[in-house]
């Protein structure tokens, strides 16, 4: 007898939170109206209608712009400007904002349908649905600790995610020098016609190719030459009979302080081939000046030298923090033992910072990978390399990106070559960021 | 036995020295030349100079405009830290005390930002904050700081404010504490250390920024000193006694910063290291 009434309550009582949901789906707020939340429907009646009549034409309009990425080029009568014109790359970022705009509208509306719902079972269960100074109260309690997100969140947005979303979206588009600039003239959807272009055309597949083998290498070379030279600096300075400790390691992070590009123009010049010092001692003592930054070859060598000077300090002052961490019973039991300082060394010092450090030795590998900085100040990828497109043979694929934007209006490519140093690097980024401490709840070993 | 060990010794000593005058080199000719006429360089850029060329260090203050551009990096890099201490500080607390899937998906967010090579984004950057009027302003480039900084160092106050037991807050709460009461009085305090972490890494990083400012600030009037400096080398590349003295003037103020702080920015970099 009870049970029957149950079922027949729940029956008849599951149409509340199933009605409730299905009116809110079909407008925003009548579900809550159904429910006799009068003031919270009413708001979130205003709500859409407000959406519907003032955005629906502008939301259209963005979305046709998005779609065809404007139809009138711009016309010119004797070189003056007789019609503006449709702006494709204004209208593709409106497009992207708007579609953003209308994913949190979507949001609303969802969270909408669910409180109709919730509001619903609640009703059900025979509970009082609370009142909208009790609903506003809630909202308060637990809203207001997104409401100091948002500022950080909106920024993080505008300035990364709407960026990203915009170049990823480029390589997808013919947007490149000279005949697809704008305003002069309109951008297409070319679909995946640029990645073809960079893999099967040779003009661009020698140079992608090149580059990369390049780029492959100088980061291996860049990584494990200024990992050594840490290792080998922090050892000496760590050693017990050495004084002036500290002063040694403030003389070698002096490259901390000062911006990396001064101490590489700093370097441009001493390279110099024609009057900078380094050539200025070879000829003095005899010897055919070397063309530092003009050949390929002693342009790379350069650059690793260079890029040694700036980088063995970071892993010195790290490598040392480890060194002055291991156990010294370690080193007692091994002179016990009877091993000699090459065996400590190699038996003992070198695995402890090797296990110490090697996840940030990977770390290293990526900042490297994309070490942009070094490139572009130093040698500026030079010298020319003919055979590739708007690439020089030190340059690396970030620089390689950063000329044909910046110089030569290849966007559409630069794009594409952005999301393939995007799909090497991340993985290494992310995995780096799953092993932290943010996510393992467990303190990571110093 | 004991001759043998001092002899060691002192290989290794002299092995330092040379290790660290070859390190040195590069200093001493930025330093020598930038004293030396023009004239004196191109004859020899290894000597001493016969006289110091002071005047080479007044002409390039003035011809760099340094107070204008010192102070544009100043009002830049103070009021970057302050809003993204502020900001991040308060995000990554919220984060850490509301764990739901919303919180997890923000906290996401933010870190795929930092993984965001710069220079992939930078030119549709440059085009969506044109369109939004961020361009050739201060406070515009200060809110792209606060973009770019935010995700790293929410990243780093979520990992600290984890440590923090949940018991203070709850006995301030008990006392009557509002929740913003709770947060500047009680945590905020609690945090010094990491802030003082992230204050020293973004500092350096905006102060020494390249790229961004010369993508953003066209204006000549709102250069900051890396920028200054590096029109100023490319403008006066063969007039080297002039450009290695405007390079040394825009080290000097960073160098001073450094020897004052340099535990700090030790540890901190080790810290950040992840990034």
């Amino acid at each position: 007898m009870n049970e029957q009434s149950d079922i027949a309550a729940m029956n008849y009582t599951k149409k509340y939170a199933f009605i409730g949901a299905f009116l809110s789906t079909l407008f925003m707020g009548l579900g809550q109206l159904y429910h006799r939340q009068y003031v919270k429907g009413v708001l979130y009646f205003l709500l859409e209608v407000y959406v519907l009549v003032f955005w629906t034409n502008p939301f259209m309009y963005a979305m046709w712009g998005f779609i065809t990425l404007g139809e009138t080029p711009q016309k010119r009568l004797r070189g003056k400007i007789v019609e503006q014109g449709d702006h494709s790359i204004f209208l593709m970022i409106e497009g992207i904002i708007f579609l953003l705009l209308f994913i949190i509208f979507l949001f609303v509306y969802y969270s909408n349908i669910r409180d109709a719902y919730k509001t619903g079972r609640l009703r059900e269960k025979g509970k009082v649905v609370s009142t909208f100074k009790k609903t506003l109260h809630n909202v308060w309690e637990n809203g207001y600790a997104y409401l100091l997100l948002t500022p950080s969140i909106i920024f993080t947005i505008f300035l990364t995610v709407l960026p990203l979303l915009f170049g990823i979206l480029l390589a997808f588009t013919n947007y490149s020098g000279p005949y697809h600039l704008p305003p002069k003239s309109l951008v297409d959807w070319v679909g995946f016609k640029t990645f073809i272009d960079l893999f099967h055309l040779k003009t661009w597949s020698k140079t992608f190719y090149g580059v990369l083998t390049w780029n492959a290498i100088w980061a291996v070379v860049a990584t494990v030459s200024t990992y050594f030279m840490g290792l080998i600096y922090a050892v000496i300075i760590n050693h017990k009979k050495i004084k002036l400790k500290r002063f040694w390691r403030s003389i070698y992070i002096l490259p901390w302080a000062m911006p990396a590009f001064i101490s590489l123009l700093a370097f441009r010049n001493i390279f110099n081939g024609e009057f900078g010092p380094l050539n200025q001692y070879l000829q003095a003592v005899g010897l055919e000046g070397i063309p530092w930054l003009s050949d390929p070859f002693w342009a790379r060598f350069a650059l690793i030298v260079v890029n040694l000077w700036l980088g063995f300090p970071y892993w010195m002052a790290l490598m040392s923090g480890v060194l002055t961490g291991i156990d010294k019973e370690m080193y007692e039991a091994a002179d016990v033992d009877g091993a000699s300082a090459s065996q400590k060394f190699w038996k003992l010092t070198v695995p402890m910072v090797l296990f110490a450090t090697a996840p940030l030795l990977i770390m290293s590998f990526a900042h490297n990978f994309n070490n942009f900085n070094v490139v572009y100040f130093l040698t500026q990828g030079k010298p020319v390399n003919v055979e590739y497109s708007y690439a020089g043979s030190t340059d690396i694929l970030i620089s390689w990106i950063y000329k044909m934007t910046l110089e030569q209006n290849q966007f559409n490519m630069a794009a594409a070559v952005s999301i393939l140093v995007f799909v090497i690097v991340a993985p290494i980024s992310i995995w780096n960021f799953s092993r932290t401490k943010a996510f393992k709840e467990e303190d990571m070993i110093q | 036995m004991e001759q043998k060990y001092t002899k060691q010794v002192l290989l290794l000593v002299i092995v330092t020295i040379i290790l660290g005058l070859i390190f040195l080199i590069p200093f001493y000719f930025i330093i020598i030349n930038s004293l030396k006429s023009f004239a004196e360089i191109l004859l020899n850029t290894a000597a001493w100079p016969k006289e110091f060329q002071w005047h080479n260090y007044v002409e390039a203050w003035k011809r760099l405009k340094y107070p204008r551009v010192f102070l544009n990096s100043l009002i830049i890099t103070v009021f970057s830290n302050l809003a993204i201490v502020l900001f991040s500080s308060m995000a990554a607390y919220r984060l850490v005390r509301t764990p739901n899937r919303v919180s997890k998906i923000i906290f996401f967010l933010f870190i795929s930002a930092m993984v965001i090579p710069f220079q992939s984004i930078m030119i549709p950057l440059v085009q969506v904050t044109s369109q939004i009027g961020l361009i050739n302003s201060i406070p515009g480039i200060i809110i792209m700081y606060l973009g770019f900084g935010a995700g790293f160092s929410v990243f780093l106050y979520h990992g600290f404010i984890k440590s923090i037991p949940r018991e203070i807050e709850e006995a301030a709460i008990v006392d009557g504490c509002s929740s913003f009461c709770v947060f500047w009085h009680i945590v905020f305090p609690l945090l010094k250390p990491i802030t003082v972490t992230i204050i020293i890494l973004n500092s350096l990083w905006i102060w020494n920024d390249f790229l961004l400012p010369l993508l953003v600030l066209q204006d000549q009037n709102l250069r900051t000193i890396p920028l200054a400096t590096f029109f100023f080398f490319g403008q006066y590349t063969k007039q080297w006694d002039l450009a290695l003295a405007a390079l040394i003037l825009g080290i000097i103020p960073l160098l001073i910063f450094f020897f004052f702080l340099q535990r700090h920015i030790i540890k901190g970099i080790t810290a950040g290291s992840i990034k």
